[in-house]
């Protein structure tokens, strides 16, 4: 489907699989790689075949993080940079790497990420901005930013701790330990939990077709509704319809 | 940006071993900056480490106080004796109002017991530093308030939980009811708050109250290990990280996006350069926490 070996956008029946294909790197991802995954999601998000949406990695990893090869200098799309005038020292990394957190949490179908080897830096961002984390049990998973003194600005302070109690907030992201998904999945931020020597693509498809059957129209609305509603007062959340 | 540190060998090594004791002004109230890490504990075991308006007023300015000084880079609360703290003074009814609350505080019924617990946890929770509570024994009414306001609650075995200030026809007016909730999840929290049940420390562990439990003898050398890795972190990308997830608890989605993007650009961080080297040399970073 896709003409750009980095990013193997395919269905599989009503499954649309979204797989990063940059083995040599551990699918560390880079502007560009943002990019594609943005106009892909875009593509998906209106195309009534596809009823889930799913992020994997090719070779030993999901994704080992950001590609600190790439700079604040490197190639990055050209309607960003028009659009995005002012020039920040950091660079359009983090306001890209926000756009494509936004846009996977804003699908109006389901998504899940596929985890193993490696969840870390920006994989961990977009694997908290999907509705399913599924992974292997001995899946490294994490933000290790603020070991090398940096941190991070693409949301997860907000959503993590809206999906997790805030305890485990403090013994994972503010010292930058990583998490096996088995630990993942004890404090509940992995929902399914796989073994390791087998692809998460045939230990998951039963819980992928499940999703599959759910009425799109509902799904969209109660998730629309769920993201809005966190938020709001009680009183506020009875009246409040989404779009 | 920060005090100019003075360049001693010392300093310049990293960890800053030299042992200072700081002026708490309470006597129950220890404290002393060792390697970085300020050491507070209470000092009243005989009376099970009960707080006073005296302590509560010391604990406040002695983080109002690390805030402002380079050479803390992480912070433990400890209890001497079997229990960490049974929580406020029975008595402080009757002990006199602290003057500067008894002068500038709104007096209501209930007097001006409530400002001085928040303005503690308030202080507590707002440093933008490492804040870890060491606990053993009873954890009761307001000293569960101390342990939740820090960043890191590890406790040993023997470690039992309670808030019973409902059971007492008491009310707990100092945040706990917007902290537990989000630390914990609300099904959890109501236990707590509203049946005031005992949670010992294996029950601890599993609801998420606490982060580690120890069993006897080794709480210790565990809490020593973990002020080290945080007393050599990178304190100002740490400070950052936990102002981002405080204050992000309070907004919308949009909000929080803007509000994380607004202190990046806002904030230069000088270990970063340390940070990166050390990455790319592929050794452990030497930050100097500015």
């Amino acid at each position: 489907m896709s003409d750009d070996s980095n990013l193997i956008l395919y269905d599989d029946g009503p499954i649309r699989h979204i797989r990063f294909n940059r083995p040599e790197r551990l699918n560390a991802i880079d502007l560009m790689q943002h990019d594609r995954v943005i106009s892909a999601l875009q593509e998906a998000n209106t195309n009534t075949a596809v009823r889930v949406v799913v992020f994997s990695g090719e070779g030993r990893a999901y994704c080992a993080g950001d590609d600190l090869k790439a700079g604040p200098n490197s190639e990055s799309p050209e309607w960003y940079k028009n659009r995005h005038q002012v020039d920040l020292d950091i660079g359009v990394g983090p306001l890209l790497l926000q756009k494509v957190t936004t846009v996977i949490r804003d699908m109006n179908k389901p998504t899940v990420v596929l985890m193993h080897g490696y969840g870390l830096g920006a994989g961990y961002d977009y694997a908290t901005s999907c509705d399913f984390r599924v992974s292997t049990e001995g899946c490294i998973f994490g933000d290790p930013r603020i070991k090398r003194a940096m941190w991070s600005a693409e949301g997860w302070s907000y959503k993590t701790p809206r999906l997790i109690p805030q305890t485990h907030i403090t013994n994972t992201t503010f010292t930058g330990d990583a998490l096996t998904g088995e630990e993942a999945y004890r404090i509940g931020l992995v929902h399914k939990l796989y073994p390791n020597d087998r692809d998460l693509r045939e230990s998951a498809n039963e819980f992928l077709l499940d999703l599959t059957q759910l009425d799109p129209e509902r799904y969209r609305w109660t998730k629309k509704k769920l993201h809005s509603d966190r938020d709001l007062r009680y009183l506020d959340s009875l009246n409040n319809y989404p779009r | 940006m920060t005090a100019v540190r003075p360049k001693t060998g010392a300093t310049l090594l990293g960890l800053n071993t030299r042992k200072v004791t700081v002026m708490s002004t309470d006597h129950m109230i220890k404290s002393v900056i060792e390697s970085n890490i300020l050491r507070l504990s209470f000092s009243a075991p005989h009376s099970g480490n009960h707080l006073t308006y005296g302590a509560m007023i010391s604990i406040r300015d002695l983080f109002l106080a690390a805030e402002q000084n380079p050479d803390v880079r992480a912070i433990v609360i400890a209890g001497e004796g079997p229990d960490f703290s049974l929580g406020q003074s029975d008595d402080l009814a009757d002990e006199e109002w602290p003057i500067e609350y008894a002068k500038n505080k709104t007096q209501g019924s209930h007097g001006v017991a409530s400002f001085v617990q928040q303005d503690m946890l308030t202080a507590i929770r707002n440093i933008a530093k490492p804040t870890v509570a060491k606990l053993q024994g009873k954890v009761y009414g307001l000293a569960l308030d101390i342990a939740c306001v820090c960043d890191f609650r590890i406790a040993d075995e023997q470690v039992e939980f309670k808030d019973d200030r409902v059971a007492r026809a008491e009310i707990a007016d100092t945040g706990i009811t917007h902290v537990l909730p989000r630390l914990i999840g609300q099904s959890q929290a109501v236990r707590v708050l509203l049946l005031g049940e005992m949670i010992e420390g294996s029950e601890a562990y599993r609801i998420g109250l606490i982060h580690r439990l120890y069993s006897d003898g080794e709480l210790d050398n565990a809490v020593s290990a973990l002020l080290t890795i945080l007393a050599t972190m990178a304190t100002r990308s740490y400070g950052l990280v936990k102002q981002q997830v405080l204050e992000e608890l309070d907004m919308s989605y949009d909000v929080a996006l803007m509000h994380s993007m607004a202190i990046r650009q806002t904030n230069v961080i000088e270990d970063r350069i340390e940070g990166s080297r050390a990455f790319i040399e592929k050794r452990e970073p030497d930050y100097k926490g500015i």
